[in-house]
């Protein structure tokens, strides 16, 4: 075998093992990319925040996918519920929420950000930051958004300077189904 | 016939006797309760937290301390799975996610007042201090007094339908804490090494 036709197999063989791996991303320079977080049978949990001015909330995020779309159960650390939401390429639905969340313009703002997470759809420009972390960028105008996703810690960070919202998401642990 | 006498006579008789023994400990637990109340300082105590997620089947176990003192100071400082810490005192509440740091004013926001006071209440046992808000039941087992608190006012009750508290008959303390949102969704505390009148009023992870 000739030097060239290995590395010509080594290359095919990493795309290959690369695309497996749903959770790590490679820089493709725009075209349709795999999610960042993967769901299937296996409930993700994950560390949440959000950030509004001087506010904040955090709690635990649980992710599992359903059959058309993904479903996001959030608690606060406290216990208390959050929300209940449904995602799919089509739309969302809101299964409940707690009050002060309850404002249709949030839910357009969380869909669009919680679908580049966990839906495979997004279509625009992906890179890669002086840190090697991975940068998209969604929403438009007042609502635009940066998704900075670190590949290493796994850690994703959205930012909407416009109106001042920080959301952060990192995984905790995977688990699978008890059904 | 008159074997359906009998026995309609047996159940009521033992209705009666039954109605009786409950008044009775009702009576017993809010004496010891106001007893363990007046002589309690402080509270330190670790706590498992247990959330069930109906929807999933699954629970997300958290861990940590739980602080109280009489000066209306609470501490939940959780460890795993991530660290994160409230503090309710000088009716201010201060979160600290991994070190970002929120605090925000109690004195206007009814409902979260209500909160305070609820959590406060069932975390210690001191009843008293909420019952003009919440309707209160009895029952009892071998080893404990279990109460269950409902909120009658709409703020509370949007979030938490009811409350079980399980009272340990030898120390008045609580035990177990479940929050319940409906009837499938709740947060269960257990409370373990369990230290009392150990707090400062001063202690810093009481501070905000």
């Amino acid at each position: 075998m000739t030097h060239a036709s290995l590395y010509s197999w080594a290359a095919l063989l990493l795309i290959v093992v690369s695309t497996l791996c749903s959770c790590n991303r490679t820089v493709v320079g725009g075209t349709l990319a795999p999610e960042i977080y993967a769901t299937d049978s296996i409930t993700g949990r994950y560390d949440f925040g959000i950030e509004m001015g001087k506010t904040a909330q955090g709690g635990i995020m649980m992710a599992r996918s359903t059959d058309n779309g993904v479903r996001l159960v959030a608690t606060s650390y406290f216990g208390l519920s959050l929300f209940d939401l449904t995602l799919s390429p089509e739309g969302y639905k809101l299964n409940n929420c707690i009050d002060f969340l309850d404002k249709p313009q949030i839910w357009q703002l969380l869909y669009n950000d919680f679908s580049l997470l966990f839906l495979p759809q997004y279509e625009g420009k992906i890179s890669k930051d002086k840190q090697g972390n991975i940068v998209m960028k969604g929403g438009k105008g007042i609502a635009s958004g940066k998704i900075t996703y670190n590949p290493q810690s796994q850690e994703t960070k959205i930012k909407h300077k416009w109106i001042g919202m920080k959301i952060t998401l990192k995984p905790i642990e995977t688990k699978q189904t008890t059904e | 016939m008159k074997k359906n006498i009998f026995i309609t006579l047996l159940l009521l008789i033992s209705s009666q006797l039954l109605v009786g023994q409950s008044k009775a400990n009702i009576e017993e637990i809010n004496r010891k309760l106001e007893q363990h109340t007046q002589s309690l300082q402080s509270i330190e105590s670790d706590f498992e937290q247990i959330k069930h997620i109906d929807i999933f089947n699954e629970d997300v176990i958290s861990k940590g301390t739980f602080l109280y003192h009489k000066d209306m100071k609470i501490c939940l400082d959780y460890k795993t799975p991530s660290p994160y810490r409230m503090v309710i005192a000088n009716n201010r509440l201060m979160t600290d996610m991994g070190g970002k740091r929120s605090v925000v004013t109690l004195k206007s926001n009814t409902m979260m007042n209500e909160m305070k006071a609820m959590i406060s209440a069932c975390m210690t046992g001191n009843l008293s201090a909420i019952s003009s808000d919440f309707d209160l039941t009895y029952k009892e087992n071998a080893e404990h007094y279990i109460i269950t608190v409902t909120p009658r006012k709409s703020g509370v009750s949007n979030y938490i339908q009811r409350i079980e508290i399980y009272l340990a008959k030898k120390d008045m303390a609580v035990t177990r804490l479940t929050f319940y949102e409906n009837e499938q969704d709740y947060t269960l505390y257990k409370f373990t090494n369990r230290r009392f009148n150990t707090l400062k009023n001063d202690d810093p992870r009481l501070a905000i």
